[in-house]
């Protein structure tokens, strides 16, 4: 319900209105709409996401020295589960799963589900983050420097409290 | 799905608080209707400014907006949201925003994300660039506050931004006692507009009148 407004609340700000112009905006509707388009969640958007998901918990539990089953146990999972995230690409996971995961391993609910693919993300940040993730491969212990920077980056941001 | 909340107008002229219903999600139909009854009066206003001589840069620089094809454009999209305030059946304000993929620039906040206002636009009969006497008082700041719940209900705690045209900068600094972040140099599409944002804080105290 938008605020109730006291009758001062009115007064003043009627008067601190007063002869000012209040209309604004100024961006060309055919760049709103490019743009809206351009970060507007595709098909390919949503396996980009689902396969990242899955490296990125088989990079953690790797950087923790956890195995499948420790991970699966410590998030109150499946280990059957656990193991079709980080392994089949097109598995889509529970979102209890994702949950669990996000609260073991300290990340915002919001942020992991939508890196699974089970929620549309309009964090721009986020996709770029997960894209350049997506493409940096899957074993780390065989990455170079440049794509360690990018895992951490990732991860860095993924951690950051909205 | 839209909705209705009641709020409150000020009749200029009387004085007196009017009831009027801020609307979520305005649809079509209200664009249309709204577009039927601002037009006219705009483009009067900007004839006889012309007529007069006024200066260009005195005259409303929102007389051409065009709401149907912003609507009939960007409504599909999740991001983009359509406020409107209405009152004796007549739409008295407008207000596009932007509700994903925008980000605080204040330091303290730095890429938080934030509702962004895209347009705001009173009724022509309640711009004071357009007629002596407007009618109602409050439809920017009720548009602002309607933007501000939203911006709670995201999870951005209140904060909002955007870009002021040069004839509004006095409503957003001294009305909305926004933060002016000066002239950006950032945004290729903004360029040479000032840069308005609310904190969280300065939200709190506009919803509450401090």
């Amino acid at each position: 319900v938008l605020k109730k407004f006291t009758k001062e609340w009115l007064e003043k700000q009627s008067a601190l209105e007063e002869g000012l112009e209040a209309s604004t905006g100024s961006m060309d509707l055919a760049e709103l709409e490019r743009q809206a388009n351009a970060l507007e969640q595709t098909p390919q958007d949503q396996q980009c996401f689902a396969t990242t998901f899955g490296t990125l918990i088989y990079f953690l539990r790797h950087s923790k020295r956890w195995s499948r089953s420790q991970l699966a146990s410590k998030a109150d999972i499946d280990e059957n589960v656990l193991d079709n995230i980080e392994n089949i690409t097109e598995y889509t996971p529970e979102p209890r799963a994702v949950l669990q995961l996000a609260k073991l391993l300290g990340f915002p609910s919001r942020k992991m589900l939508e890196v699974a693919g089970l929620i549309i993300t309009h964090d721009v940040k986020l996709r770029d983050h997960a894209v350049r993730f997506a493409a940096s491969g899957k074993d780390f212990h065989k990455l170079s420097t440049g794509q360690k920077k990018i895992l951490e980056e990732f991860v860095k941001y993924l951690a950051k409290k909205d | 799905v839209s909705s209705r909340k009641k709020v409150c107008l000020r009749n200029r002229q009387t004085r007196q608080d009017v009831e009027a219903d801020f609307i979520d999600q305005v649809e079509q139909g209200q664009i249309e209707a709204a577009m039927n009854a601002w037009k006219p009066v705009t483009e009067e206003a900007l004839r006889r400014m012309a007529e007069a001589g006024v200066p260009v840069e005195q005259r409303p620089q929102h007389g051409h907006w065009d709401w149907r094809r912003k609507h009939a454009n960007l409504a599909k999209y999740l991001r983009y949201q359509f406020l409107g305030i209405e009152c004796d059946n007549e739409m008295q304000g407008l207000c596009l925003i932007q509700t994903a993929g925008m980000f605080c620039r204040i330091p303290s906040q730095l890429d938080k994300g934030l509702v962004y206002i895209q347009f705001l636009e009173t009724a022509p009969w309640n711009s004071p660039m357009i007629v002596d006497q407007p009618r109602y008082a409050l439809t920017g700041s009720m548009l602002l506050a309607g933007a501000i719940e939203i911006s709670i209900d995201l999870d951005f705690k209140g904060c909002i931004g955007l870009h002021a045209l040069p004839q509004a900068e006095g409503f957003y600094s001294k009305a909305a006692r926004m933060t002016d972040l000066g002239i950006d140099d950032i945004d290729d599409y903004h360029r040479g507009l000032r840069y308005f944002e609310m904190t969280q804080e300065q939200a709190i105290n506009f919803m509450n009148g401090g």
